[in-house]
C-alpha cells in the first residue's frame, strides 16, 4: 500500500494563564490601539459573528481577531489549509471569551487580555512523534496510578499536582490496555529504528512490561482462576464509589462484596467468594512496592465486552511483540487468554460473576442475541466472540479454539455480523430516532478491534471477505469520525481501503491533538461557523467535525461532534494518540 | 402464523381518463364513503394519502374535513404519503420532491396535528434509487409501493425489505405483491392466501390491501364484513385492520432480520419516461425556474435585517401556491404523460399560472436588486438621464444587468434583444460579442450575443453600445477560436466543421451526423468507425402509451435523412450550423452551436413530427472497453449496464469507456427529457415518443387518435467530452449550466450602494452545489439553504453568504443533500425538507 500521511512539524497551542497584574504579564498589552477589522467579503466562515469582532493585531502575515467571543487566528498562507482559521476559546485557550487587548510575544504567539484574565497563548512548533512523548509524559506523571491509566481528577482546576486519589473507575482496564496497546507498538518501533540493545529500547520495554503488568493484575486479582477479569482494582487508601461491584480481598482468602446501591439491589451486599487463586509475584509488585499486601486491595467485578476486547487484543500483541524478548511471560500470556476465553466459552458464552449470573454487558451467546436488547447487538458481539477464538487459536495453539470458533460459524455468528446495519435502522424506528441518535459511539472502538484481529488473522478468502463486508458497514458511521485508529485499523485490515480514508483529514486529526488532555471546555454549539442539528430526543450536535484541539478530549467512546463540556478539573488519559501513533508508525503508515 | 395487517384504502387517481374535477369529486365520494365505513364498522380503519385531496376536502367540503380530522385523531383515520400526490418517483427533480414533503407535511400537521412516517406510492412507476433520502428528509421512515411486479423484476425482495439508497438513508419498505384493490370474496380470497403464504415463506408479518380503487371507491360493507367473517372463523384473529404505520411500528418490533436493497427500483411502464413530451418540458423548465425565482426572491428580501420585516419582503405565499401546481402535474399518470389529452390542457394551464408566478417573482427581485447597483458614469449618465428621447445620437451605451442563478461563477453566451456594436464589462473592457439573428424580421432583425462572465448566485453589470446604423451587419466572421465552415468539394457530400477552444466537430454532410468531435484538449477523437449525433426512428407499433411489457425500444425503422446542412453564423461569440433532416411525414432541423469557451456543443432542435407509433432517438456510440452508463438522479448519479433498457434520468446520460487514452466518456444533457438507453457502447438520448394518448394495453379501436409527440416540438440537449468518470468531470456543472441560462435586465443610469458586480454566495467545494435559496415557510424571514453533493466523494465544504450574515463549514457524504436554516444572526441550523417547522 502507498498510502501514507505525512506529519510535518505544525504549530500548537499552549496557553498559560495570569493573573492581569502579574508581572509577567507584558507592558505592551493594552485596551486601546486595535482597529475594528474590516471582514467584508472574507473568504471563510468565521467562528464569531463578524459584528462581534472588535480588534485586529497583525503580526506579519498572521492576523489575530479579537471578538466579544472569542479569539481567532487567521493565517492566509499556512501550510495546511486546516490551519488557516484557528479559533481560540474559554476555558481552554482563554479565561473567558471575551477578548479585550492583544499584543505579540514576539515569538509566534500572543498575549490575550479578556475580562477576567491574561493568556499567553504559544504556538511551538512540535513534529507529532514530540507531541506523543509530550503527551505520554503528561499521563505517566499525572493519570498513571499504579501502571492502569484512565482519567485523573484534580482538585484545583488545571493544577495537575493536585491530582486526587483514584476515585472513579469505569471500563479502567480496557482504556489501560489501550494504552498498553500504545506503549507496545512505541517499544517495537524504537527497537526496529535503534536496536534492541540501545538504552532508550530496554527503557521503553521496561516501561511497556510496567502497564502490561498491571493489565495483568486483573487478570488475577479477582482470585478466582477460572478467568474472570477486574473491570479494575485500587488500594483501600481509595475511594469506592457508589457505582458498581466491588470486592475486597481479606486475608482469609475470601472477598467480600462491598456495599454499594447496585450491589444492594443485586443481593450481592456481604457476599464473600473465594479469591484463593495465587497472584503471580510479578503482577503484585505495582502495589506490594507501595507497602500494600494483597488484603488490601479492591476489585470491581461488573466487567464488560469492552474490558475482554481490549485485554485479548492487548494480549495478542504482547505475544507478538513482547515475548520474543521476554520469553517469561509467555506462560502468563497463553494461560490468562486460556483461561479468559475458556470462561466465556464454559459459561455459554458468557462472563459470569461469582454467582454464576451474567454480567450485564458481557454475552455473547443467541440467546441474548434474541432478546431486545441483544438483539442490536448481536452483529458486533458476534465478531468479537470470533475474535476472541482466533486470538485464542493464535496464542495458545490450542486446536479446541479452532473447534469452538466452526462451530459458531455454523450457528451463523458470521452470517449475523452482516446484519449490523440493517438490525440499527430496525431499532432506529422502535426507538423513534434516527440511525445518528441510535449509534453507540463507545462501539465504534471495539467494532475496531474485533475487525482488525478477525482480517488480520483469518485466513479463509471468503471468510475474510466476509469480515471486510463487515467492517465496511461499520465505517458507515466511523469514517466521518476521521478517528485516527479507527482510520488506521482499516487500512491495515480492509484492501482498498486507502481509496477511502482521507489522509488529509488523518493529518489533521494529528496535528491539531492538543499538547496537553486537560478537559477545559471549549466554545462549541455556539460558533458562528458550525451549523447545529437537533435530534428526536433534543440532544444538539454540530455537523462539521472540528479539529481535535476545537472539540472535547474524550476517549473514543463519545460523539465528536457532541459537546462534552469536560472540566478544568479532569485530565485524560493520552492513549487516544499515542496509541494511533505508534500504531501508524509500527505498521509504516506514517511518515514523520 | 404470522399476523397479516388488513390495509383499507382507496387508490384514487385525480387524473387519467378524466380531468381534475372529476377526480376531485371521486375524492369528495370517496371519502364520504370511508366516513360511513367507519360510522358502522368498529374497528375499521382507512388509509388515505395525498395532501392534494385533503385540501380539495377542506375548500368544498370543510363539514367533511372536521369529520376527518376527528377519525384522523381517534387513529381510524390514518393520513399516509406525506406528499401532494402519489407522484411519477423517477422523474421529479429534487428540489420538487422537497417541495412534495414540505407543504404536504406543513398542511398535515396544521389541520391534523399529524406527521406522515409512511411514504406511500402503490401505483408509481418505478422508484429512484434518491428515494429513501427524499423520504427521510420528509419526515417519513418508511414505505409502501408496489412497482415494479415480481414478474417485472424477481430480484426485489418479498414483502418486507430494507431500501438503502443512493446516499446510505435506509428506510422500511413493503412491496405489495399483487395488487391495492382486493375486493370481492374472490379477490379477497386470493389476497389472503397470497399474504398467508408470504408470511410464512418470510418470517415476518404481511400487508394486505382492499378496497375498491383507481377511480376512488374505497373499502365496501361486504368487504369489511367478509374480512371480519373469515377472520373470526378461519384465521383465529390474525387479521388485523390497521394502517401501513402500525404494520411498520410491528414489524420493527418483530425485529426480523430484513434483506437489504441497495438499488433503485425498477422497471415499470419504460414507456412513460419519455411520452408526451409537453410535461415533461413544462416541468424541467417550471421547476427550474421556480427555483431561480425564489433565490432571487430571497437575495432581493435580505437587504431586510428584521425577520418579520424580511418575510413580508419576500413572501413565500404564492411560490406555495406555485409550486402547489407543480406538485399536482408530478402525479404519476400525469408525469409519465398516459392520461387522456384533455387532461394536458389542463396541465399547460397549471404549469403556466406556477410560471407565471415564477417571472413576476424573479422580475420584482431583479428590479430590487439592479435599483440599488451604482450604475452611474459621469458624463454619460447625465446626458442619458437629461435627454432620454432619442435625438437620432444614441452614443451611449446601456447598462444591462445579467443574474447567474447558479452557486458557482459561470462564462456563458447571455442573448439581448437588441443588436450592438460593442460590449464592455463594468471595468469597461471590451467582451466577446456578436449580432446574431433574432426570432422577429421586424427592424434589424438582429440580437445581441456576448460571452459572460458572471460570479457565483451574483450579477453583473454590461454596458452595450447602439449600433451606428439602422441595419448594422449581422456579426462579420473575425478570425478567432470559434468559427465554423464547410470543407471539400460538394457540400451536399463533403463535410462542414464547427470550433471553439475546446471542441472540433466534424459533420458528414450527406448524413448530417458527426464524423468527428474531438476535445482539443486532450486531442481524444470520440467517433471511432461510426458518425455520432445519429437521428434514429424507431418502430413503437407494439406498444401501448406506458410500453407494459416492454424495456426497449430497439426496432429501428430507419435514420433521419438530411436534407442538407449550412454555415448559419462563424465567430467570434459562437458559430452555428445547422442541418435538416426528414423521415416519413416527418421533419427535424437542428442547430449546432459552440460558444467562446464552451465545453459542450449545443443543439437546439425544432421538429414536425407527423409519424405515428415512433420515437425519435439521437445515437452516440462509442468504441472503447469497459462501458459504464452514468445518469443524473436526484442529488446525485446511478450507474447501470450497458443492456439497452430505457432507463430514466434527469438532466444528463453518459456513456464511458476505456481506451488507450484512459477513461473517456461523452454525456449527453437535456434541457427537457427523462429517457435514455444504451445499448451496448450507444447511447441514446430519446427525443419524442409518439403514440396514442391514454393507450391502455393497446386495445385500440380503429378511429381517428391524438398522438402525443405530434406537431411542433422544439427542445435542446448538449454533447460534453470528458475525461474519467461522469460524475467526477465537469458534466454535472454543464448539465446545471445548461439548464439554468442567466437572465438580464436592462437598467438606467443612477446611482447606488451596490457595486456593478457581485455575488450572493460562496461554496468553496467543487462538487457541493446549491439546490435552494428561501424564506422560510413559517415567516420568521429565516433563510433556507438546500444544497448537495454531485461526485459521490464526501468533501467538507465552506458555505458563505454575507447578505445573509452567515458563514459556516458544512461536511456532505456522497450523494448526500442537506438543508440549512439560518436565522437573523446568521446562525446556522442544520434541518431537513421540513425546515424544523414540524
Amino acid at each position: 500500500m502507498d498510502f501514507k500521511i505525512k506529519l510535518a512539524p505544525s504549530f500548537e497551542r499552549k496557553s498559560t494563564f495570569y493573573l492581569p497584574n502579574d508581572s509577567a504579564v507584558p507592558a505592551g498589552l493594552e485596551t486601546t490601539g486595535l482597529q475594528k477589522p474590516d471582514l467584508s467579503c472574507f473568504p471563510y466562515p468565521l467562528p464569531s459573528k463578524k459584528s462581534e469582532y472588535t480588534g485586529e493585531l497583525r503580526v506579519g502575515p498572521v492576523r489575530w481577531l479579537a471578538a466579544s467571543t472569542g479569539l481567532t487566528r487567521y493565517e492566509p498562507e499556512a501550510a495546511f489549509e486546516s490551519d488557516i482559521i484557528q479559533y481560540f476559546s474559554a476555558t481552554r485557550d482563554l479565561a473567558d471569551n471575551e477578548v479585550l487587548a492583544l499584543c505579540p510575544d514576539g515569538a509566534d504567539g500572543v498575549w490575550v487580555r479578556t475580562k477576567t484574565a491574561v493568556t499567553h497563548i504559544e504556538m511551538i512548533k512540535t513534529g507529532a512523534r514530540e507531541k506523543a512523548e509530550l503527551l505520554r509524559e503528561e499521563s505517566l506523571r499525572y493519570v498513571d496510578r499504579r501502571g492502569m491509566l484512565s482519567e485523573r481528577y484534580l482538585s484545583v482546576p488545571r493544577v495537575l499536582d493536585s491530582r486526587v486519589p483514584y476515585h472513579h473507575s469505569d471500563n479502567d482496564g480496557g482504556f489501560t490496555a489501550a494504552f498498553a496497546l500504545g506503549e507496545m507498538f512505541r517499544y517495537a518501533v524504537l527497537r526496529r529504528e535503534k536496536g534492541v540493545d540501545a538504552p532508550e529500547t530496554k527503557q521503553a520495554l521496561a516501561e511497556t512490561l510496567r502497564h502490561f503488568d498491571a493489565c495483568m493484575l486483573l487478570c488475577y486479582i479477582c482470585g478466582r482462576g477460572d478467568g474472570f477479569v477486574a473491570r479494575t482494582c485500587q488500594t483501600r487508601d481509595e475511594p469506592i464509589p457508589d457505582a458498581g461491584i466491588f470486592f475486597r480481598r481479606q486475608a482469609n482468602g475470601k472477598a467480600k462484596c462491598l456495599v454499594t446501591t447496585q450491589s444492594v439491589e443485586e443481593g450481592m451486599a456481604g457476599v464473600e467468594v473465594d479469591c484463593s487463586h495465587p497472584i503471580p509475584e510479578r503482577f503484585r509488585k505495582p502495589y506490594t512496592d507501595l507497602g500494600y499486601d494483597d488484603d488490601d486491595m479492591i476489585f470491581k467485578t461488573d466487567t464488560s465486552s469492552d474490558e475482554i476486547t481490549l485485554h485479548l487484543v492487548h494480549l495478542y500483541f504482547a505475544n507478538e511483540i513482547l515475548v520474543p524478548d521476554c520469553p517469561e511471560i509467555a506462560p502468563y500470556i497463553k494461560e490468562t487468554v486460556s483461561a479468559i476465553v475458556g470462561h466465556i466459552v464454559d459459561h455459554g458464552f458468557r462472563l459470569c460473576n461469582c454467582l454464576g449470573r451474567s454480567t450485564t454487558w458481557a454475552k455473547w451467546n443467541e440467546e441474548y442475541f434474541n432478546t431486545p436488547l441483544g438483539w442490536p447487538d448481536g452483529p458486533l458481539n458476534c465478531a468479537e466472540m470470533l475474535s476472541y477464538l482466533l486470538i485464542a487459536s493464535a496464542v495458545t495453539g490450542e486446536v479446541r479454539w479452532e473447534k469452538v470458533y466452526k462451530e459458531l460459524l455454523e450457528r451463523g455468528y458470521a452470517d449475523t455480523m452482516l446484519e449490523h446495519g440493517s438490525r440499527y435502522t430496525v431499532n432506529a424506528k422502535i426507538e423513534n430516532v434516527t440511525v445518528w441518535e441510535y449509534i453507540m459511539y463507545g462501539d465504534h472502538m471495539l467494532a475496531t478491534c474485533a475487525h482488525w484481529m478477525l482480517c488480520l488473522l483469518e485466513k479463509d478468502a471468503d471468510l475474510r471477505a466476509l469480515y471486510e463486508e463487515s467492517y465496511r458497514q461499520w465505517r458507515t458511521s466511523m469514517a466521518r469520525e476521521h478517528n485516527a485508529c479507527y482510520d488506521l485499523t482499516y487500512l491495515l485490515s480492509v484492501p482498498g481501503a486507502e481509496n477511502e480514508v482521507d489522509a488529509e483529514a488523518l493529518a489533521v486529526w494529528f496535528r491539531r491533538t492538543n499538547l496537553s488532555n486537560l478537559t477545559c471546555s471549549v466554545r462549541f454549539e455556539e460558533r458562528h461557523d458550525v451549523a447545529v442539528t437537533t435530534g428526536k430526543l433534543g440532544d444538539k450536535a454540530i455537523t462539521t467535525l472540528l479539529p481535535p484541539d476545537e472539540r472535547s478530549i474524550t476517549k473514543y467512546d463519545r460523539n465528536p461532534f457532541c459537546d462534552d463540556p469536560g472540566s478544568p478539573h479532569r485530565l485524560e488519559s493520552c492513549y487516544t494518540y499515542t496509541f494511533a501513533y505508534w500504531l501508524g508508525k509500527y505498521s509504516g503508515l506514517i511518515e514523520d | 402464523m404470522q399476523d397479516i395487517y388488513l390495509i383499507g384504502n382507496a387508490h384514487l387517481d385525480p387524473v387519467w381518463l378524466w380531468r381534475w374535477q372529476e377526480g376531485a369529486a371521486e375524492v369528495l365520494q370517496t371519502f364520504r364513503s370511508a366516513l360511513d365505513r367507519l360510522s358502522e364498522y368498529d374497528g375499521f380503519v382507512f388509509t388515505c394519502s395525498s395532501a392534494r385531496y385533503y385540501r380539495w376536502v377542506k375548500e368544498l367540503r370543510p363539514d367533511m374535513f372536521e369529520e376527518i380530522k376527528r377519525r384522523v385523531s381517534e387513529g381510524r383515520w390514518v393520513i399516509v404519503n406525506g406528499w401532494s400526490v402519489q407522484p411519477d418517483c423517477n422523474m421529479p427533480g429534487a428540489e420538487g420532491f422537497a417541495r412534495q414533503g414540505l407543504y404536504s407535511q406543513l398542511f398535515y400537521h396544521e389541520n391534523f396535528g399529524v406527521k406522515c412516517t409512511t411514504g406511500y406510492n402503490v401505483d408509481s412507476f418505478g422508484h429512484s434509487h434518491a428515494l429513501p433520502q427524499m423520504l427521510k428528509n420528509s419526515g417519513m421512515d418508511c414505505y409502501v409501493m408496489m412497482r415494479p411486479s415480481p414478474e417485472e423484476n424477481p430480484d426485489i425482495p418479498k414483502g418486507a425489505f430494507i431500501w438503502r439508497g443512493s446516499d446510505g438513508t435506509e428506510i422500511l419498505t413493503y412491496r405489495i405483491q399483487e395488487s391495492y384493490t382486493a375486493n370481492g370474496k374472490k379477490s379477497i380470497d386470493a389476497a389472503i392466501e397470497r399474504a398467508v403464504g408470504l408470511a410464512e415463506e418470510t418470517g415476518t408479518p404481511q400487508m394486505l390491501f382492499y378496497g375498491v380503487g383507481n377511480h376512488g371507491g374505497g373499502p365496501t360493507k361486504g368487504d369489511i364484513e367478509y374480512l371480519q367473517k373469515v377472520n373470526e372463523e378461519e384465521l383465529g384473529g390474525r387479521l388485523k385492520f390497521s394502517s401501513p404505520d402500525e404494520y411498520f411500528l410491528r414489524l420493527a418490533e418483530a425485529r426480523p432480520d430484513l434483506p437489504v436493497w441497495n438499488d433503485e427500483l425498477q422497471h415499470h411502464a419504460s414507456g412513460c419516461y419519455s411520452a408526451t413530451s409537453l410535461v415533461k418540458q413544462l416541468n424541467r423548465k417550471t421547476e427550474s425556474e421556480l427555483v431561480n425565482a425564489e433565490k432571487w426572491s430571497t437575495v432581493a428580501a435580505l437587504d431586510q435585517p428584521d425577520g418579520a420585516l424580511r418575510a413580508a419582503s419576500g413572501g413565500t405565499a404564492d411560490f406555495a401556491a406555485a409550486w402547489d401546481k407543480v406538485c399536482f402535474n408530478h402525479f404519476h399518470d400525469i408525469m409519465c404523460g398516459c392520461s387522456f389529452m384533455e387532461a394536458y390542457d389542463d396541465v399547460r394551464n397549471t404549469y403556466g399560472v406556477a410560471l407565471d408566478v415564477a417571472r413576476n417573482r424573479q422580475f420584482a427581485a431583479f428590479v430590487k436588486i439592479a435599483s440599488k447597483i451604482d450604475t452611474w458614469i459621469d458624463g454619460v449618465g447625465d446626458t442619458v438621464n437629461a435627454d432620454r428621447h432619442y435625438d437620432g445620437s444614441r452614443d451611449f451605451p446601456r447598462p444591462m444587468v445579467v443574474f447567474n442563478p447558479l452557486s458557482f461563477p459561470v462564462r456563458v453566451p447571455v442573448r439581448v434583444y437588441h443588436p450592438s456594436r460593442r460590449v464592455t464589462d463594468e471595468k469597461g473592457r471590451d467582451v466577446i460579442f456578436q449580432n446574431v439573428r433574432s426570432s422577429r424580421s421586424n427592424d434589424s432583425h438582429l440580437d445581441t450575443v456576448f460571452i459572460a462572465e458572471l460570479p457565483a448566485l451574483g450579477y453583473r453589470t454590461f454596458h452595450l453600445y447602439w449600433p451606428e446604423e439602422e441595419s448594422p451587419a449581422a456579426g462579420l466572421p473575425a478570425p478567432g477560436p470559434v468559427c465554423a465552415g464547410m470543407t471539400g468539394g460538394d457540400p451536399e457530400d463533403g463535410s462542414c466543421y464547427i470550433e471553439n477552444q475546446n471542441i472540433r466537430a466534424v459533420f458528414e454532410t450527406k448524413t448530417g451526423t458527426i464524423s468527428s468531435f474531438v476535445d482539443k484538449n486532450t486531442g481524444a477523437e470520440y467517433v471511432g468507425s461510426k458518425n455520432i449525433a445519429v437521428p434514429t426512428v424507431i418502430d413503437d407499433h407494439d406498444t401501448d402509451t406506458w410500453a407494459h411489457g416492454v424495456f426497449t425500444f430497439h426496432n429501428v425503422k430507419g435514420v433521419m435523412g438530411c436534407r442538407g446542412m449550412q454555415v448559419v453564423e462563424t465567430g467570434p461569440a459562437r458559430a452555428v450550423v445547422r442541418a435538416e433532416y426528414r423521415f416519413g411525414s416527418s421533419f427535424l432541423w437542428q442547430d449546432f452551436i459552440l460558444s467562446d469557451g464552451a465545453r459542450t456543443l449545443r443543439v437546439k432542435c425544432k421538429a414536425l413530427w407527423n409519424d405515428p407509433f415512433t420515437v425519435l432517438k439521437m445515437a452516440f456510440p462509442l468504441e472503447g472497453s469497459d462501458a459504464v452508463s452514468t445518469y443524473e438522479i436526484q442529488n446525485g448519479f446511478i450507474k447501470r449496464p450497458c443492456s439497452g433498457t430505457e432507463e430514466p434520468a434527469l438532466t444528463w446520460g453518459d456513456l464511458t469507456v476505456s481506451g488507450s487514452n484512459g477513461r473517456r466518456g461523452l454525456a449527453v444533457i437535456t434541457d427537457s427529457k427523462y429517457s435514455y438507453d444504451c445499448p451496448g457502447t450507444e447511447l441514446r438520448l430519446t427525443c419524442l415518443r409518439n403514440v396514442i394518448f391514454a393507450d391502455h394495453f393497446s386495445n385500440r379501436p380503429d378511429a381517428l387518435f391524438n398522438f402525443t409527440d405530434e406537431g411542433l416540438q422544439r427542445f435542446e440537449y448538449g454533447v460534453c467530452p470528458h475525461s474519467g468518470e461522469a460524475e467526477t468531470s465537469s458534466v454535472p456543472a454543464e448539465a446545471l449550466i445548461f439548464n439554468n441560462r442567466p437572465d438580464t435586465i436592462p437598467e438606467s443610469f443612477h446611482k447606488g450602494c451596490e457595486p456593478q458586480s457581485k455575488s450572493f454566495i460562496s461554496v468553496s467545494a467543487p462538487n457541493v452545489v446549491l439546490q435552494a435559496m428561501k424564506l422560510c415557510e413559517d415567516g420568521s424571514g429565516d433563510v433556507i439553504l438546500r444544497l448537495y453533493e454531485t461526485s459521490g466523494r464526501a468533501v467538507k465544504t465552506a458555505i458563505l453568504c454575507d447578505a445573509a450574515d452567515c458563514g459556516f463549514w458544512a461536511d456532505f457524504a456522497p450523494n448526500e443533500v442537506k438543508t440549512f436554516r439560518v436565522d437573523a444572526d446568521g446562525k446556522a441550523a442544520e434541518t431537513d425538507f421540513l425546515e424544523g417547522i414540524c
